[in-house]
């Protein structure tokens, strides 16, 4: 004869379940309760990527690392904290943090938002559609 | 026989302890391979501006962050309490302080204004074994001094639990895709554009990207047929919970998505692709019968 699971066992199948979905149903993302939207927007070429870069003394530009850019090597963590520093209006201060954390070389900061066609850029085209610088600070020592 | 009581009979299946304990011991394995691989960047938010900090989840009514020496005991406790998971030893009590410690550590590194969808399933999945009777069996020394659990729903029902969410979160990814995206993100260019916006991406943000994401720009053809595949893959993902060759297919299907990720985007489900999140979809015990020169025990749904 089968065991019966008894009413709590199944009890708990029916919220973990429920939790899981809910979400969905809520249209609500955490953690790690989720929607999953990770992907799923329908992207199109033209993208606005926030960032931040350096200029050596000869005013040639230079990309940072994502070490100096936020302290992480995770690029969605590194964008994120350049798009909310930009988006609560403390680039300034982010600006300060990355220029503690860039090489000597470096004698300027700037915290841009720049706009590429995606797309162009991959393939090493001429990409850049815009530019907004939302800070600017000295760097090295 | 009714459509639920099938359900509640595939759901309460007996299975052996070894199922449950196997799960156990790959889902503790990974985590903490993960948080000690993982631990430089875990660490790395003690440096956080506090300014970033936005708290989600079980951390919601946090109204600043956690003392930094208090996130660095967190993080070396919860690795402590997973190699005692993986041993199963005092599991009463580690398992649900694993599972307990897993959700806090991870939800607070998605607390700093991003979501992170790496570790998701990997925490429900250690809550249902943690809280389960995972641990009666595959414990050392345990064998010496009890005889061998008998087949019982009580350790079948944590996997077909576990097998459940894994679908599920499939599923809802699929649904996502539609919700947000609708149907382009099948008929356009909308994957090709996601390859070509991570490698943008990470090379404006001063990293190194896939070598595979410029010929796929210039030939966005190519992921055309795979972006209806993703989403195919994702929204019939519930099949694989009937076992056999269309789970087997299923997994596969899901395991080339993830590959495919991860060689043309660098973003690496480390759970799925290590193969861990689709483990309660299979028999785990073969991997210890095998050994012993025994055949696994089969149950329905578990070709």
């Amino acid at each position: 004869m089968a065991e019966d699971p008894g009413w709590f066992r199944r009890l708990v199948v029916v919220c973990v379940i429920a939790a899981v979905a809910l979400p969905a149903v809520r249209d609500r993302d955490s953690f790690p309760l989720s929607t999953y939207p990770v992907y799923a927007s329908a992207r199109g070429r033209v993208a606005t990527i926030n960032t931040a870069v350096g200029y050596d003394a000869a005013g040639t530009m230079h990309r940072l690392s994502l070490s100096a850019i936020a302290d992480t090597d995770d690029p969605l963590i590194a964008e994120s904290a350049v798009a909310r520093a930009v988006a609560t209006g403390r680039a300034d201060e982010l600006c300060k943090e990355i220029a503690r954390r860039t090489s000597s070389a470096v004698t300027r900061i700037e915290v841009v938002e720049e706009r590429h066609d995606i797309v162009a850029w991959t393939i090493g085209d001429e990409s850049l559609r815009g530019r907004t610088v939302h800070a600017e600070c000295e760097a090295g020592p | 026989m009714s459509v639920l009581r099938r359900v509640d009979t595939w759901m309460f299946a007996p299975a052996p302890a070894e199922r449950l304990a196997v799960l156990r011991i790959l889902t503790g394995l990974v985590v903490v391979g993960y948080l000690v691989v993982r631990y430089p960047a875990f660490l790395s938010l003690t440096d956080a501006s506090p300014s970033r900090f936005e708290p989600v989840g079980v951390l919601s009514w946090l109204d600043r962050p956690f003392p930094d020496p208090l996130y660095a005991v967190l993080i070396v406790a919860n690795v402590g309490c997973g190699v005692a998971f993986v041993t199963g030893l005092w599991f009463r009590w580690i398992g649900p302080i694993f599972a307990l410690l897993l959700l806090v550590v991870t939800t607070y590194r998605s607390s700093w204004g991003q979501l992170l969808y790496f570790e998701n399933l990997m925490v429900i999945h250690v809550a249902i074994i943690g809280l389960g009777r995972s641990a009666d069996a595959l414990v050392p020394g345990r064998r010496k001094r009890s005889a061998q659990p008998p087949i019982s729903s009580r350790y079948g029902w944590p996997v077909r639990l576990a097998a459940v969410v894994t679908v599920l979160t499939y599923v809802l990814a699929g649904i996502a895709k539609l919700r947000v995206g609708g149907s382009d993100w099948m008929t356009g260019d909308t994957l090709r554009n996601h390859v070509a916006y991570s490698a943008a991406r990470i090379g404006l943000l001063g990293g190194s990207y896939s070598p595979l994401a410029r010929p796929l720009a210039e030939n966005g053809w190519v992921l055309a047929p795979v972006a209806v595949a993703t989403v195919l893959i994702e929204l019939v993902a519930p099949v694989a919970l009937l076992g056999g060759r269309i789970r087997t297919a299923w997994v596969a299907a899901t395991w080339l998505l993830h590959l495919g990720i991860a060689a043309t985007m660098f973003v690496v489900f480390p759970y799925p692709l290590l193969g861990v999140a689709f483990a309660p979809l299979f028999r785990a015990e073969r991997v210890v019968d095998r050994r012993r020169g025994e055949p696994g025990l089969r149950t329905p749904g578990t070709r």
